[in-house]
């Protein structure tokens, strides 16, 4: 279960639950898991299994119940607000499932947008941008309001816009999720391809079967707690 | 309407109550300020008419004279020579009440008070027929010796019970600044609800004891007659066929008889004519009240607008689901009609209640303003007549479905499933835009049409202005987009990705800001507007006050040409002029005559001028010709009118206005107009010894006095002298030119004090809205903030994008807001003002308001940004990001 390089995530002893109404919903329940650096790890599951939520508890938009939440040695739960929303900003990429751009802003102010959030919105910072965009094969729609642009443009945006701060992890959620199965196949190549060259740890939350055969690892989420599966790819993981 | 559906579609405002409460405040506000205005205006006319009419009690007619008075000896003439039987003297007069402490010492302590009473002289041998408060109602406990002898009172025994006063009691009275003693001879029962309101500030007394106390010589104000008449006679006399009302009834005969031996300047009357009389006369004021109320209601209705289209907004994938369901579009709107039905009826309700609360609080003011500038009233209890609260209860309904309109037409247009609601929406109002300015701009001119129109009336005129301001808030979001344009690269040089971040925002929720910005911008407009016209009212009668009042001091009764209804008697003789004129150090004196005569074009004010020609620079004509105008004035041949004068009743230079004077009618030229901000009912000047010749009045109302020296000393040497002169326990006023600047201008601030409280719940109303509009925009960005939180800004910085957001949006209405508060400034002072009141005011502009207005909006805004800022920085992005 342990991946041979240092471990980048560790999820220790980690509970959450809901409430509703009167009945309390148990998501993660003791969940153990150890992340090393530069992998690729998806998360299985049915809906409502807790994917979300355990990617939530990675980047420290929630807390955990109790247990604890440890990247790169740093333990989310012993920071106060300020100091995880700055760990977010400097350390993790985000790729959501409804793409999530900022409509007021153009496709290059949404990259330079985390940029600016960590003091880079330099020329460096803007040549990277536009770099960006030429990888996820966009260079000529930087002007252009995210509206004007398809599903799949959107999310491929995303991605660079996940990756533009140089994050250390990416999350994603359900990347494909609201994508035709051709256009989810592309954009998933793109996410897979881009943070491999940047070298990233990628942790990606999923419900299809076929998104697993690029990852290093697969974990399904069962009864609160994942459990690791066959790895979709062949042989070790070769990430660096 | 089926259950379910409307079950699954009203739970939005279950789910969302903030937002249907600021709904409801926005109609309740609105309903409230006109409920409020038009309580405190009906009930100072109610209070004037129930007091009219329970003074009258059965009289059917009245002889008045037309300045001061009726004289006694025509009374007695009356029932002698002419055997008037059922006639009886009364004068009507006011004094203050002072009661408090018990001692009536009236030392300061801070426990007196002052309440105003009508004090009402009878003869009670004459009274039993017209009224029932001496005798019938007092019982036995009527002292009648003691009316007749020791300056006895009468008044009604639930006032009595409340002031801890008792029979044989002595009350002080304070009449002219004086303290005069009376004693408590009879209490009366008021025997019903209506009775009981009409005495509550009545003072009965015996008619010498009301001429000694009122100072009223051998004068009263009026004969009050029974003369019946058949309801042909009536409708007769009332459509003025005198030979056709004559035609056999006794009646008629009986009215012509008593004509025939009226004295000059005395008249007949029926009472019901004071009340309609007192209603005409200040139609103007209470109409231009009732549009800044309604101001307030417009306001209110933009409120609505926004959150009813917001509701719909929100609810599109719901609405679109249902329509894919099988819910008509006709079913949909119907739905969201009838939710705004409901918020209407719910605010109008709260309206109505806080609007009898907002009565009690402006009838004072109001009040005051009557008695500062048309008649005497006393107002105890204030209501609002069903109709008003019917009219109350159909605005707020119609204001809120008429602003639901639009979005009731949204849900309309939506398809099934229709998804990307937000987007969809932008985009519908961007496409908008262009025909949404042409609108506009059609809207401006079709209401710049109405005001230029020559012949058009006052409602006209409002409706022009509201045209006006409509079409403007219609320009409002393109003037937005445009100005944040403008503004983005100054924000995004100042505040980097969250500066442009604010202020694309706005524009990128335009269908919502727009709202907000144009109730924001209509709400400081008003201030401005309102600001700028009463600085150049209050500009224009200043400068008038400090050319027209030359003399150092005047000399006059108290209130001598306030009250139309109570007109006093002259209060100097041509001796007392002489004794002035007689004093050290005076060098001049000029005089004037004020009284009511009959003309042409009804009762009108005379005053009737002996000026010299340095008192005539006091008039600055508008037209005319200065010197030939000054010429036939001083011969005689000629009259001059005041600006309002001739804009009510039409005359210009060169016209001829006919004086009913006791030697038969007289026609006048009118050879100029003057500048006058005294009356808005006008005057026309005389000169004196015209008048006096055709009159026979030699009696003087106020005396100016030209000091040789004007120091301090000298005009308080000569005040001193001039009291002694004409005798210490004479109710006299005798101000300096600047204290009577300083109570003209105090006169001048109260009128408008109401002004101000409107004012300031336009500006209350469009908090509201703002901050339903910050509200629902913070709803719904509620996925936006959690995508900037999971991207790693930290609260404060979600808190600073949204509170420059929403400073942005005020600076943007602020801005706007100048031009359009200048342009609704110049509508109140050219147009507006000149068809009520025929003033002309100068127009001026200094920048310390309009900076002030522009820091008021943008405080507004932000203040109104505080909770939302604070709920989406608290925003938890965890929640936010779960919709997904």
């Amino acid at each position: 279960m342990q991946a041979s390089s240092p471990t980048f995530i560790e999820l220790r002893q980690l509970c959450k639950s809901f409430r509703e109404g009167d009945q309390t919903h148990v998501v993660l329940d003791r969940a153990e898991l150890s992340i090393a650096e530069g992998e690729l790890v998806v998360l299985l599951g049915k809906s409502g299994s807790g994917k979300t939520t355990l990617l939530n508890l990675l980047c420290g938009i929630d807390l955990p119940d109790s247990g604890e939440v440890v990247v790169d040695g740093v333990n989310l739960h012993q920071l106060d607000e300020r100091r995880r929303t700055l760990f977010r900003r400097f350390r993790i990429g985000f790729v959501f499932q409804l793409f999530n751009l900022l409509p007021t802003l153009t496709v290059e102010e949404n990259l330079m947008l985390p940029l600016e959030l960590v003091g880079r919105d330099d020329r460096d910072g803007r040549e990277r941008v536009l770099d960006l965009l030429d990888r996820v094969g966009l260079a000529d729609r930087a002007g252009s309001f995210p509206e004007r642009l398809s599903g799949g443009e959107q999310q491929r945006i995303a991605i660079a816009r996940a990756l533009a701060h140089s994050p250390d992890l990416v999350l994603a959620d359900e990347p494909t999720g609201n994508l035709d199965a051709d256009t989810g196949a592309e954009v998933l190549e793109l996410l897979d391809r881009m943070t491999r060259q940047e070298g990233k740890t990628l942790v990606m939350a999923t419900h299809s079967r076929e998104v697993a055969e690029i990852a290093d690892r697969v974990f399904r989420i069962d009864h609160g707690r994942p459990v690791e599966l066959t790895s979709g790819k062949t042989g070790p993981p070769s990430r660096r | 309407m089926k259950r379910l559906l409307v079950k699954s579609v009203l739970a939005h405002f279950r789910t969302h109550p903030l937002q249907a409460v600021l709904a409801v405040v926005g109609v309740a506000l609105g309903v409230a300020v006109f409920v409020g205005i038009e309580g405190a205006n009906g009930s100072a006319l109610r209070a004037f008419e129930i007091s009219a009419r329970a003074i009258a009690g059965r009289t059917t007619h009245q002889i008045i004279g037309e300045s001061a008075g009726v004289p006694e000896s025509f009374y007695r003439d009356l029932r002698l020579k002419h055997g008037v039987r059922r006639s009886a003297p009364v004068i009507e007069g006011f004094v203050s009440l002072r009661s408090g402490d018990g001692d009536g010492d009236g030392n300061g302590d801070g426990k007196d008070r002052q309440d105003r009473f009508r004090l009402l002289g009878v003869d009670f041998f004459a009274e039993s027929a017209f009224r029932d408060q001496l005798g019938k109602r007092t019982g036995t406990l009527f002292d009648l010796t003691g009316f007749m002898t020791r300056s006895g009172v009468v008044l009604s025994a639930p006032v009595a019970t409340a002031r801890s006063i008792g029979l044989g009691h002595g009350i002080d009275l304070v009449i002219a600044g004086r303290l005069k003693r009376v004693e408590v001879v009879g209490l009366f029962e008021p025997g019903n609800d209506f009775e009981r309101q009409a005495a509550a500030d009545l003072l009965i007394c015996d008619i010498a004891t009301a001429q000694e106390l009122l100072g009223l010589g051998d004068r009263i104000s009026r004969i009050d007659l029974i003369v019946p008449l058949s309801e042909h006679d009536r409708y007769a006399e009332e459509a003025g066929n005198r030979n056709h009302a004559a035609s056999g009834a006794a009646g008629p005969e009986a009215l012509d008889a008593i004509r025939a031996a009226l004295p000059a300047g005395t008249k007949i009357v029926r009472p019901e004519q004071r009340s309609a009389a007192a209603e005409q006369m200040t139609r103007a004021f209470r109409l231009n009240l009732r549009a800044l109320s309604l101001l307030a209601l417009l306001c209110g209705a933009f409120l609505i607008y926004n959150t009813m289209t917001f509701s719909v907004v929100q609810r599109r994938p719901l609405l679109g689901t249902l329509r894919a369901l099988g819910a008509t579009s006709r079913e949909l709107f119907a739905i969201v009609l009838t939710e705004a039905a409901v918020v209407g009826l719910l605010g109008a309700l709260i309206g109505l209640v806080s609007g009898g609360a907002l009565a009690r609080m402006l009838v004072s003011r109001v009040t005051q303003t009557v008695n500062d500038l048309y008649f005497t009233v006393n107002v105890r209890e204030v209501g609002v007549s069903t109709e008003v609260q019917v009219a109350g209860i159909i605005l707020g309904i119609g204001a809120a479905l008429l602003a639901a309109l639009g979005p009731a037409a949204e849900a309309l247009r939506t398809e099934p499933r229709s998804a990307l609601a937000r987007a969809e929406l932008e985009a519908r109002t961007r496409q908008a835009l262009p025909t949404m300015t042409v609108l506009g701009v059609l809207t401006v001119i079709a209401g710049a049409a109405c005001l230029s129109l020559p012949f058009t009336g006052l409602i006209s005129s409002f409706a022009g202005l509201f045209m006006i301001l409509v079409g403007m808030a219609c320009l409002t979001p393109a003037m937005t987009v445009v100005f944040m344009r403008l503004l983005t690269p100054a924000a995004e040089r100042l505040f980097g990705s969250l500066g442009r971040l604010s202020a694309r925002g706005v524009v990128a929720t335009l269908s919502r800001t727009g709202v907000a910005i144009a109730a924001l911008m209509m709400a400081i407009a008003v201030t401005i507007g309102v600001d700028v016209m009463i600085r150049s009212f209050r500009g224009t009668v200043d400068r008038w006050l400090s050319y027209s009042l030359l003399a150092d001091l005047y000399v006059s009764s108290p209130g001598a040409l306030t009250d139309r209804f109570t007109a006093s008697p002259p209060a100097l003789s041509v001796a007392d002029v002489e004794k002035l004129r007689a004093l050290p150090g005076v060098g001049q004196v000029t005089t004037v005559r004020a009284v009511v005569v009959g003309s042409d074009v009804g009762p009108i004010r005379l005053q009737a001028f002996a000026l010299n020609p340095f008192a005539q620079t006091a008039f600055r004509l508008k037209s005319g010709d200065q010197t030939e105008a000054w010429r036939a004035y001083d011969r005689g041949e000629a009259v001059l009118i005041s600006e309002p004068f001739s804009f009510r009743h039409d005359l210009d230079v060169g016209s001829s206005l006919i004086l009913e004077t006791p030697a038969g009618d007289r026609d006048f030229r009118i050879a100029g107009i003057y500048y006058d901000y005294a009356t808005e009912e006008g005057t026309v000047m005389l000169t004196q010894p015209v008048y006096r010749e055709l009159w026979g009045d030699f009696g003087v109302t106020a005396a100016g006095l030209y000091l040789e020296d004007s120091d301090f000393d000298s005009v308080k040497a000569v005040t001193r002298a001039a009291r002694t002169a004409l005798g210490e326990d004479r109710e006299l006023v005798i101000r300096s030119n600047k204290l009577l600047r300083d109570q003209s201008l105090r006169v001048f601030d109260r009128t408008f004090a109401v002004t101000g409280v409107l004012r300031m719940l336009a500006v209350l109303v469009a908090f509201v809205g703002i901050l339903a509009a910050l509200t629902a925009l913070q709803l719904e960005r509620e996925r936006e903030v959690g995508v900037l939180r999971a991207l790693g800004m930290t609260p404060i910085e979600v808190w600073a994008l949204v509170t420059s957001q929403t400073g942005l949006i005020g600076l943007v209405a602020g801005t706007l807001a100048i031009p359009v508060g200048l342009t609704m400034a110049a509508i109140m002072i050219h147009v507006i003002n000149r068809r009520s009141f025929g003033w002309s005011l100068e127009m001026t502009v200094s920048p310390a308001p309009l900076v002030a207005a522009v820091a008021l909006s943008i405080g507004a805004a932000l203040l109104a940004g505080v909770y939302p800022a604070y709920r989406m920085s608290r925003t938890s992005p965890a929640e936010a990001l779960r919709a997904e």
